[in-house]
């Protein structure tokens, strides 16, 4: 018996099914089951307290007929292109800075580590007692500045909501983006750069066709990443705005959240939940496809 | 280091000067906490000039979270008693969930990842294609329909619900990392101990994971993290004090109470104090395991 075991252990399809066993019971019954189960939920009209039955494609029908969906999904563009651009664009310039000799280079390196660090709710709550319109900071160093009379009332206004949001966001996430591009310039070897410069090419051009060409992937990559991020984004808008001003800031991973716990709506919660995972599941084939030009 | 990576004239100027504007950006906010946590409440509650640098300051708010009885809490002004049992308590629960769901979580990726990279086995695609997917579904996909599930079994509000979706979570950031460490691990180490007469689970724990510990350590790091800081999970799932995490702790904090802006200001910092050490620390270890997987 204890002969046909260890034979059994040195066998590689049972050990290897043996390794990822838990993992797959995790994964069937917190991951698959769910998304199967909010499907079923998204065709019945379910509260907490009633089910009144299956009701088809209904919930569907009015989300797309309705204004609640498509403001949530302008939020999440507006959320999305600006938090994709401005903080890929700026990791990849700090990045690129941050790969030249200076002194105190470890000392940055190990700067950006700690806005990683810190939990997104934190630095949400962090980012919101800044932005308060009377004693925050934000306002505060302002009017020190002598920029800023009255008070600036950032969460009242759609568009200074978005952007403290967004400023919020990229002090948070930004850093990652940082690591991930340095990494990838430092593996660029220097004497690329040194034949460049032997035939006369100017910082510009070496950015633009070596830095950029070789790290292309990488960005690709950074996209990605950073699309999923938005699609999962909660307790910045949680704890900042509220989804507010109006519905300025309620991007579809916080509307999913509304309709199930603040409006007692399950059914149609669970219908936004799955479109958000059919999003997610479309754009990044997208990426991967057009992008990466991979076929799997 | 090259000369490639040198600058010189105007352009070094503008190099440090963009260096020191980013590292502002980064230190600015957690120096604006440590003010608030300091400085009495009186100089910065509803005051439009607040102090911008520590005045008159006092520990009273890190003695009153960390010593309670020790000191009367009627001078930080606002309500007190019961956040500083809230923050207490939602140490305790944050610490022994982020402990216990970075360890399985960092065990059964592990696992997955070995069994990927050296076996094949009947099921490994199926595997393969969840352990990658599940980290595109985004929190309140699942969240909906195990909100319900969570509640028909009865296990809501305790820890039960927040380690069964943070170990699987874990596990997946796990594998990815860990799958990266193995692929250039030589196979030929097993096949040496095979030799020498260890089973293959044996040259697992024996030969290959003490090889692979630098990123076992980053795995645990990031995986402790993010048990720290999620936050939707247990906004939802969790109800009392008893289980109630740090993230939604602190958010209550400016939510349900007129809270001690010098208060919240000390639990701010004390909660991202040892995400922050431990980033620091294993900055090394935690930046290979973020980017190995990227840049290819």
């Amino acid at each position: 018996m204890k002969k046909f075991a260890s034979r059994l252990l040195n066998e590689e399809k049972f050990l290897g099914l043996l390794l990822v066993l838990p993992a797959l019971i995790f994964l069937l019954i917190f991951s698959v089951y769910p998304i199967i189960r909010a499907f079923h939920m998204s065709l019945r009209d379910i509260g907490p307290m009633i089910d009144r039955g299956f009701v088809g494609l209904d919930n569907y029908i009015d989300l797309l007929t309705g204004g609640r969906l498509w403001g949530s999904l302008g939020a999440t563009i507006y959320f999305g292109i600006g938090s994709i651009i401005s903080q890929v664009g700026l990791a990849l310039a700090v990045a690129v800075a941050l790969n030249k000799n200076f002194k105190g280079r470890k000392f940055v390196r190990a700067l950006i580590i700690v806005p990683w660090a810190i939990p997104t709710a934190m630095s949400a709550l962090m980012w919101n007692r800044f932005f308060h319109p009377i004693d925050g900071f934000v306002n505060a160093m302002l009017r020190y500045a002598g920029l800023l009379q009255g008070d600036l009332r950032w969460f009242s206004s759609p568009i200074l909501a978005l952007t403290a949001v967004l400023i919020a966001d990229a002090w948070k996430f930004t850093p990652l983006f940082i690591m991930i591009f340095l990494a990838a310039l430092q593996a660029i070897p220097d004497h690329y750069y040194e034949a460049a410069m032997i035939e006369g090419c100017s910082s510009w051009q070496m950015f633009r066709h070596i830095t950029v060409e070789i790290i292309k992937p990488t960005i690709v990559v950074a996209l990605i990443m950073k699309t999923i991020f938005v699609l999962h984004a909660f307790e910045q808008i949680y704890i900042m705005t509220g989804g507010g001003p109006g519905a300025a800031t309620r991007i579809l991973p916080f509307y999913a959240y509304q309709e199930v716990f603040s409006y007692l709506n399950y059914g149609r919660g669970a219908a936004v939940a799955f479109i958000l995972f059919l999003i997610t599941l479309v754009l990044t084939l997208f990426y991967y496809r057009f992008l990466l030009g991979q076929k799997d | 280091m090259s000369r490639v990576h040198d600058l010189q004239g105007k352009k070094k100027i503008l190099h440090r000067i963009f260096i020191i504007l980013f590292c502002l950006w980064i230190i600015l906010p957690i120096y604006f906490v440590f003010v608030m946590s300091v400085t009495p409440g009186i100089y910065i509650s509803g005051t439009r000039y607040p102090a911008l640098v520590p005045r008159e300051p006092t520990l009273n708010s890190f003695r009153a979270l960390l010593m309670p009885g020790t000191i009367d809490v009627d001078a930080l002004r606002g309500d007190t008693a019961r956040p500083i049992r809230i923050f207490r308590n939602s140490v305790f629960n944050s610490t022994v969930v982020a402990l216990i769901s970075a360890f399985f979580g960092a065990l059964f990726g592990v696992f997955v990842a070995y069994s990927f990279d050296r076996f094949t086995f009947p099921g490994k695609k199926l595997t393969f294609l969840l352990v990658l997917g599940s980290r595109l579904v985004a929190a309140v996909t699942l969240a909906v329909p195990l909100f319900t599930l969570f509640r028909e079994w009865g296990i809501l509000d305790s820890y039960l619900p927040l380690l069964l979706l943070y170990i699987p979570f874990n596990m997946c950031w796990a594998a990815l990392i860990m799958q990266n460490y193995f692929s250039m691990i030589p196979e030929q180490l097993e096949e040496a101990a095979l030799i020498d007469g260890c089973s293959k689970l044996g040259a697992f724990f024996r030969v290959i994971l003490p090889t692979a510990r630098p990123g076992i350590v980053a795995v645990l790091i990031i995986t402790f993290l993010f048990s720290w800081g999620e936050f939707l999970y247990a906004l939802l799932f969790t109800m009392s004090e008893s289980a109630r995490t740090l993230p939604v702790a602190l958010s209550m904090f400016i939510g349900e109470f007129e809270i001690a802006y010098q208060l919240l200001g000390a639990a701010l910092l004390l909660s991202v104090i040892p995400p922050v050490v431990l980033g620091v620390i294993f900055q090394k270890y935690i930046i290979t395991g973020l980017t190995s997987g990227t840049i290819k």
